[in-house]
């Protein structure tokens, strides 16, 4: 089946992915973001928070936003 | 909560705000277009020029024309590269009113304090009060200026607001350490947040604003916590409002810490700055001479020409009654043995 997937980490990409019928959002993390903890990222499905054991259904809004990143100074 | 009247006429607004930064994006297309046209039928006309010269045995005639075609093909190759940036950076979906929509309401559950206004164009959220690193910077206001969608689709349609700056003690312009005149410098999460503009998720974009204010990233900062409060003496660490940067490790120091060049008035730290070999006196290493002899380093004022050879000692290797530097002291105890001696006269037994 076919969920869409954010990941708002690196590039930003959002696209439609082929993942098992079943499978878990933790199962998808761990997928994704391997060696990332889940503690960082805010998790969302269809735009509202998600646990871990919620199973993801055909269509899906999955999105990954980390909430650690490192800012910058402006190089003029 | 806003109402969903309220909601559809910003989403609305919205929609066609990023609609007409296509709309522009296709007019620059068409113009590119006919301007890739033009030159190439200039190319065409210049090799036209070229064979007819050519065939004519017109040998200056031909060199100038061919030169004229390699510009023409010059600019037809910039022309084609523009055009594959752009084409390349072209935005092209515009979001769903539905989507949009989605967008708004769910913000509104990410965020405690939203507020928009159709009229300036904006969307914003307040953040708590954000700790860093123990210092209170206050909370902010993160505006998304969307009228500025209609241009672009990156950091730059953020804008920072202190709602109670606490600047960094030396620029105020710097209310976060990676904020300065109310711009965000995004890092690791500028492209990410331009991606999420483009495709209008703006409560990622948001979302990853607001991790980027709540982070602090020592190594690229517009001023670092550590100085936030105005910088310590590097080198004692007393935090004295009177403080002097030193122009080769680039650190501050306190008053007694950093010296100035007797010569350029330049300061440096005792521990960068360099001694006149002979007065003692702070000297850097710009003013510092080395002697003649090559063995002292000394400030211009203990430079003496020696009285002999005239080149440039350091006063320590003059002698001082005769004015003389090593070297011309031993030439000068030689000479008077040779020629002056009176000869003996040479006795037969």
């Amino acid at each position: 089946m076919q969920v869409l997937f954010i990941n708002n980490d690196g590039g930003g990409f959002a696209a439609n992915i082929d993942v098992d019928a079943g499978v878990t959002v933790s199962k998808l993390f761990e997928q994704k973001m391997p060696g990332r903890k889940p503690g960082d990222f805010l998790i969302r499905v269809n735009r509202q928070p998600a646990s871990a054991g919620q199973v993801l259904r055909e269509g899906d809004r999955v999105s990954f936003t980390p909430t650690k990143i490192e800012g910058a100074r402006l190089v003029a | 909560m806003f109402s969903t009247r309220e909601l559809v006429r910003l989403a609305w607004r919205i929609q066609a705000t990023i609609a007409k930064r296509n709309r522009y994006s296709a007019g620059d297309q068409q113009s590119d277009w006919q301007r890739l046209e033009q030159l190439l039928q200039e190319v065409q006309f210049q090799r036209r020029l070229v064979e007819t010269c050519h065939a004519r045995g017109w040998r200056f005639a031909g060199a100038e024309k061919q030169r004229d075609l390699t510009q023409s093909m010059l600019a037809c190759e910039t022309a084609m590269s523009r055009m594959r940036e752009h084409w390349r950076d072209r935005a092209v979906t515009i979001p769903h009113l539905s989507d949009l929509l989605a967008e708004l309401r769910y913000l509104q559950c990410e965020f405690d304090n939203v507020s928009f206004d159709v009229q300036e164009g904006f969307i914003a959220i307040q953040t708590r009060s954000i700790i860093l690193d123990g210092i209170d910077l206050g909370p902010f206001l993160v505006k998304l200026c969307w009228l500025r969608l209609a241009e672009r689709c990156d950091i730059e349609c953020f804008e920072i607001i202190a709602l109670d700056p606490r600047p960094a003690e030396n620029d105020e312009s710097v209310t976060h350490p990676h904020v300065r005149d109310r711009r965000l410098c995004g890092g690791e999460a500028t492209v990410p947040v331009q991606h999420a503009l483009e495709q209008g998720r703006f409560v990622d974009a948001f979302c990853l604003v607001n991790s980027v204010l709540t982070n602090y990233n020592a190594s690229s900062v517009y001023v670092a916590l550590a100085d936030w409060n105005g910088a310590a003496c590097w080198n004692c660490g007393t935090n004295e409002d009177d403080r002097s940067f030193c122009e080769r490790c680039e650190h501050d120091f306190c008053c007694d810490c950093i010296v100035s060049c007797k010569a350029c008035n330049r300061y440096y730290c005792s521990g960068c700055q360099d001694r006149c070999e002979v007065c003692d006196e702070p000297c850097c290493g710009r003013c510092l001479v080395t002697s003649a002899s090559g063995d002292v380093s000394c400030c211009a004022d203990c430079l003496t020409a020696c009285a002999g050879c005239e080149e440039s000692f350091a006063s320590s290797e003059i002698e001082e009654t005769t004015g003389l530097c090593l070297n011309c002291r031993e030439d000068a105890e030689v000479e008077p043995a040779s020629p002056e001696a009176p000869l003996e006269p040479m006795v037969n037994a």
